[in-house]
């Protein structure tokens, strides 16, 4: 009886482990991303807010969901940014690199446009720019006249 | 008292009419965003130079052969432009360069275009005015692991009121050795106008 009840203790706790999110999420990362001075990233919803600028109005073009890895010692990042709307829109991004100090890592990107069709998703993808890169920001804007 | 003519009476009209017009002519200046989407015509811009060059630059520094932290040697060779337009290929490799360079991942060794300018510093250290001891020796030049060449190429469709032009941009890093592709990657650009 009492070991029917470890077991079930065992089991139990073994589930809670394993939903209590990333167990190979390292300090200072939250979904595989780098969370820099924000600390408060308890969700993908926290994470695609602490990491999206928007300049000014992007009416129906919206960040959906936001993957970060590490590959060859830089940072691969891919951007799914949704067209809600009901006709084709054009946005145009670029990427903010910051090095473990707060400081710039890279010089401003330029903005690359995009066209995203009606009530379909668009994965940007990039790399870091160089190794001193720990950190980004997404920054969005209408091309919409 | 003077009676103003009906020809005078034009001619400073015309030239009132003249003033007004060149002032609204002036031409006003301003600084713009040197990195923001340039929409002026569907020919080749700076949005697809910087696009083109962050895209294959990025790409490529995720390729065995530069990811692999051992400071590859390379030499930039020409980008054929076979376009209808000129485009000067030679200002998208010097900033695929750049951003390798700043990327701390690549050396580039002096490039074809750069030869004799090389090779006339070097001889002219061997002169009786420079110290022998600090002169740059001849023989001492690395020569390039690999070596950067691509392509640019455009499809132009015209209708009444439209034009397309569809832009491909192939880049390729050959070992010289062994005469094997690397690395390659391509950017496409679709620009339509419509009047």
């Amino acid at each position: 009886m009492t070991a029917r009840l470890l077991g079930i203790l065992f089991l139990t706790l073994f589930l809670a482990a394993g939903c209590g999110g990333n167990k190979y999420e390292r300090d200072g990362y939250a979904f595989g991303c780098p969370t820099g001075t924000e600390k408060k990233i308890k969700s993908k919803e926290d994470l695609i807010e602490a990491k999206l600028e928007k300049s000014g109005n992007v009416p129906y073009v919206e960040v959906v969901d936001l993957r970060c890895a590490e590959r060859n010692q830089l940072l691969r990042i891919e951007v799914d940014l949704m067209n809600e709307g009901s006709d084709v829109h054009r946005v145009a991004y670029r990427f903010r690199w910051v090095d473990r100090e707060g400081m710039r890592a890279w010089e401003d990107e330029s903005w690359k446009p995009v066209m995203i069709y009606a009530k379909t998703r668009h994965t940007v993808t990039t790399n870091s720019p160089n190794q001193e890169v720990a950190d980004f920001r997404v920054e969005l804007r209408s091309l919409d006249k | 008292m003077k009676t103003v003519t009906p020809v005078r009476l034009i001619t400073t009209a015309m030239i009132c009419a003249l003033l007004t017009i060149a002032g609204c002519a002036k031409e006003a200046v301003r600084y713009g965003d040197a990195r923001g989407v340039e929409t002026v015509t569907n020919e080749f811009g700076s949005t697809d130079l910087q696009m083109i060059a962050e895209s294959m630059t990025r790409s490529m520094l995720n390729s065995p052969v530069i990811a692999s932290n051992n400071l590859p040697i390379v030499t930039v060779q020409d980008v054929k432009n076979k376009t209808s337009e000129y485009i000067d290929t030679k200002s998208i490799t010097d900033s695929i360069r750049v951003e390798l360079q700043k990327s701390g991942k690549v050396r580039f060794a002096v490039d074809a275009a750069e030869m004799r300018q090389q090779i006339e510093e070097l001889q002219r250290q061997q002169s009786e005015y420079y110290d022998s001891k600090q002169s740059a020796e001849i023989g001492k030049m690395s020569g390039a692991a690999y070596r950067l060449e691509g392509n640019i190429t455009s499809i132009v469709k015209q209708a009444k009121e439209v034009k397309d032009v569809y832009y491909k941009f192939n880049l390729q890093l050959w070992n010289i050795q062994s005469g094997l592709l690397e690395w390659t990657d391509e950017k496409e650009i679709r620009k339509t106008t419509s009047k």
